[in-house]
């Protein structure tokens, strides 16, 4: 009787509670064009994203005074198209975020339930590989590794999804711990499930919907750290792509052609806040107070 | 009464936000409180009398809007005052106290320090009381709560005392600037009987020693029975009875008011038949659980014994209560016998099979044998879960055929008196009362022999608990199901069980049938538990 609850109606069918939730809808809807300009580069761009083009050098965006439709966003200083790179180069962003956290979450959720849920030896063994990590400067073991194996692709996702486990593994463990104690675990002890079923059916499926916002997060994560390694030389190779490359290659002429850097920094910005708010949205929407 | 009213609420509405339930949480109530009377406010779950608590104090969460009406306190309308005038009220002319004794207390301070900083926070105008004076009138306080010791209960910290204990510092801390009016929501609920027994002395001291006016909001007509003066009954946000406390209690004039009284479990000690010559389904020998914790840096070794040799058996269709206070060891013998816990010492066997040797394949077999209810109906289902996962999550593991399994859900959902179409729902669209059928229901999805409550009903408001009593007592006289059935109620166990096993630290006090533990108890703890069940001297209830 202490409190109050509030328990809102549940929202009907589940996509009008994802169309109610306006946060959502928006980051969802900048999300989404970024996306479908990463997938349709080709088709949205006349130029090709390698192709230098040496006399049209250093070109402005069109709302300078010497920026010309051709080339909406201007060049940069190898006169390639800056619109085209940007397309292009949301590819290489998304994909290293998306795939880097998904591996990232299937390593820090393995090792986070174990944990939670085996307690004892186990758990201690654990919590100490999750100091380990907390330990490791990412940024200083990414340049080590990247410099032994060098840049590729593939390396800097491995790379990034073996390092960015962390916070799944310190959230799922802590969610487990307290699951565990809930009754309708004892509950499917005591009708005979399995270990691996309960896992599987009474704590995965409570775990989803904080995990999408630790998910979500760790996208963000790595897309900024990748952007940061390719700032710093060691992430994306050129010529290919990327947002942080193109703020690396961009800085020499910042005071001059400071949109070189805000094109680049802008999209960046959209993107993770984008991504960010998509998972607050996505976790309210599918609370288990708005199950039907 | 004589005088003007301490406080008055005039036709007070309060809006719920727009997608609730109902419109309303509270619609038009008025009521006034006398100078040195008790109010008891008694209602079920959803009724509104916290609301209107809540409201009295200003403390209304921001989703709540009071839409009309007045409160007047000492003639001043409260809700026209600013936020300040509100704060300068607050703990000194009106003071509350919570039902959850173990967080209303700042883990980090004494109580000394706490009681002190009530006098600090708000000198009194016209009594400045010095740091003497002051220290004089807090052990003053702490004596009138009846705490023991109470100059060595300034130096120590929340934790180190009882709950009982708290609630008793919370008390004085609420009294410390003798409020005009104290306003109490479920300050026992939390606490056990013996406990409880003793904060309510507490309450009729404070009416005949002071001027204060109390509210207290409860939903447990015993409670009311021993402190009420007057009596507000609450139904779904409107008063539908207001009187004197023998009146109510005595010659309700409502119909809710007769359904609440009617719906309060009575001792029912009478001797009762059972089956002869049943054979025993589960014997329990000298079980024992200690658990051992490691604290601080030494790593010392922390031992409590939760359950000390326990000896029991149960014959076929049989329904034993076993009874006793938190901490008494209730629930771990429960889970104990679940073999949810292992036990250190002991010998169970159900159908004659030594259940405690058990391991890995044949341990998941015999686990059908044996099935739980458990208290709390908002964690004992997974929120992710359909009603027909849920139901079918027992047979699945056991391999029973998916047709089978869902024609018994669904005969047993009958059972339980809930809708066929429940299945493809999921836990949250279902009140606590309905979600405690489905438990039932779930564990009784394997047949076992034997249902295990572990205090199913505690939680439920008194008419959803008559119903789902019942509800067990038919099942188990239809299906010759045996019963134990763990609870802290003796006029709980007296309705559904033969025999009965007292429980304290541990150990067993007492077991016999009903009839000889409740109406000739030996034992003088199982007689302090008597004596200490609220409302035994209302004519009504015995």
């Amino acid at each position: 009787m202490g409190g109050f609850t509030s328990h809102a109606g549940a929202p009907g069918k589940s996509f009008r509670g994802f169309l109610s939730h306006h946060g959502l809808v928006v980051s969802g809807g900048i999300l989404g064009l970024i996306f479908i300009g990463a997938v349709f580069a080709p088709l949205l761009s006349a130029y090709d994203p390698y192709t230098q083009d040496l006399a049209n050098r250093h070109i402005p965006p069109v709302w300078y005074e010497r920026g010309t439709w051709e080339h909406f966003l201007g060049t940069d200083a190898l006169g390639r198209d800056y619109w085209t790179r940007l397309l292009y180069g949301a590819r290489a962003s998304l994909f290293i975020g998306f795939v880097s956290a998904t591996i990232a979450g299937l390593l820090g959720v393995a090792l986070g339930v174990s944990a939670g849920y085996f307690g004892g030896r186990v758990d201690a063994a654990i919590t100490f590989l999750i100091n380990l990590r907390l330990s490791l400067p990412v940024i200083l073991v990414a340049l080590a590794v990247v410099a032994l194996f060098s840049g590729t692709f593939l390396v800097i996702v491995v790379l990034l999804g073996c390092l960015l486990w962390d916070r799944y593994a310190v959230v799922t463990r802590t969610l487990t711990k307290q699951l565990k104690e809930k009754e309708f675990i004892a509950s499917s002890v005591a009708l005979g499930s399995s270990r691996t079923g309960i896992i599987a059916k009474d704590i995965l499926p409570n775990l989803a919907n904080h995990l999408i916002v630790v998910w979500t997060l760790e996208i963000a994560h790595a897309i900024l750290l990748e952007a940061a390694l390719s700032f710093l030389g060691l992430g994306v190779q050129p010529p290919t792509p990327s947002w942080g490359l193109m703020v690396s290659e961009g800085k020499d002429l910042l005071f001059f052609e400071g949109w070189l850097i805000a094109i680049p920094g802008c999209a960046l910005f959209l993107l993770v806040l984008s991504i960010n708010l998509v998972g607050d949205g996505i976790r309210d929407v599918t609370a288990p107070e708005n199950l039907t | 009464m004589n005088s003007a009213p301490v406080l008055s609420v005039r036709d007070v509405s309060i809006a719920l936000p727009a997608s609730g339930e109902r419109a309303y949480a509270v619609r038009n109530i008025s009521l006034d409180v006398y100078p040195g009377e008790t109010l008891c406010i008694v209602g079920e779950s959803g009724s509104g009398k916290s609301v209107t608590a809540y409201a009295v104090m200003r403390l209304l969460p921001k989703m709540m809007r009071l839409e009309s009406g007045a409160i007047f306190f000492r003639g001043r309308n409260i809700l026209n005052l600013s936020m300040a005038d509100v704060r300068a009220l607050r703990g000194n002319a009106v003071s509350m106290i919570f039902q959850e004794p173990m967080t209303a207390l700042n883990p980090s301070f004494t109580i000394g320090n706490q009681l002190r900083e009530m006098y600090s926070r708000r000198p009194k105008p016209g009594d400045p009381k010095g740091p003497p004076q002051r220290a004089a009138s807090i052990l003053e306080l702490l004596e009138m709560v009846r705490l023991p010791d109470p100059a060595r209960l300034l130096g120590a910290y929340p934790h180190q005392l009882s709950g009982g204990q708290r609630q008793r510092v919370m008390i004085a801390m609420a009294m410390a600037l003798q409020p005009a009016l104290l306003i109490a929501d479920e300050p026992t609920t939390s606490l056990d009987v013996t406990t409880q027994a003793r904060i309510l002395d507490i309450f009729r001291d404070l009416r005949e020693n002071n001027d204060t006016a109390i509210i207290f909001v409860t939903h447990d007509f015993g409670v009311v029975a021993e402190i009420a003066e007057r009596i507000v009954v609450m139904e779904k946000g409107a008063i539908v009875e207001t009187g004197t406390a023998g009146q109510v209690l005595n010659t309700p004039r409502h119909a809710y008011t007769r359904k609440l009284i009617a719906a309060i479990p009575r001792m029912r000690a009478e001797k009762k038949a059972l089956a002869p010559g049943a054979g025993t389904v589960l014997k329990a020998d000298g079980i024992g659980k200690t658990f051992y914790t490691r604290r601080g840096l030494t790593r010392r070794l922390y031992t409590v014994a939760a359950v000390k040799d326990v000896s029991f058996h149960l014959k076929k269709s049989e329904a034993l209560a076993i009874v006793g206070e938190s901490g008494s060891g209730k629930t771990t013998l429960a889970r104990c016998l679940m073999r949810l816990l292992e036990t250190d010492a002991g010998t169970l066997k159900i159908n004659g099979v030594d259940f405690m040797a058990l391991r890995g394949d044949s341990l998941v077999r015999h686990r059908r044998a044996i099935q739980i209810v458990f208290q709390d109906p908002y964690s004992s289902l997974n929120p992710r879960k359909t009603i027909r996962d849920t139901l079918l999550q027992g047979p699945a593991n056991f391999g029973v055929p998916g047709p089978q399994a869902l024609a018994r859900a669904r005969q047993l959902l009958r059972t339980v008196q809930l809708d066929e179409n429940a299945l493809n729902r999921y836990p949250n669209q279902f009140s606590g009362g309905q979600r405690q059928r489905i438990c039932i229901a779930r564990a009784l999805m394997l047949s076992p022999d034997i249902l295990v409550a572990d205090e199913a009903v505690s939680a439920l408001d008194v008419s959803v608990q008559s119903e789902v009593l019942k509800l067990l007592d038919d099942i188990r006289n239809r299906t010759g199901l045996t019963l134990l059935f763990v609870t802290h109620d003796l006029r709980v166990a007296s309705q559904v069980c033969d025999r009965v096993l007292v429980m304290k630290d541990g150990g067993v006090v007492e077991h016999g049938p009903v009839s000889e533990v409740f109406n000739a108890p030996r034992h003088p703890y199982t007689q302090t538990l008597l004596a200490a069940i609220p409302g035994r001297h209302w004519r009504s209830l015995s």
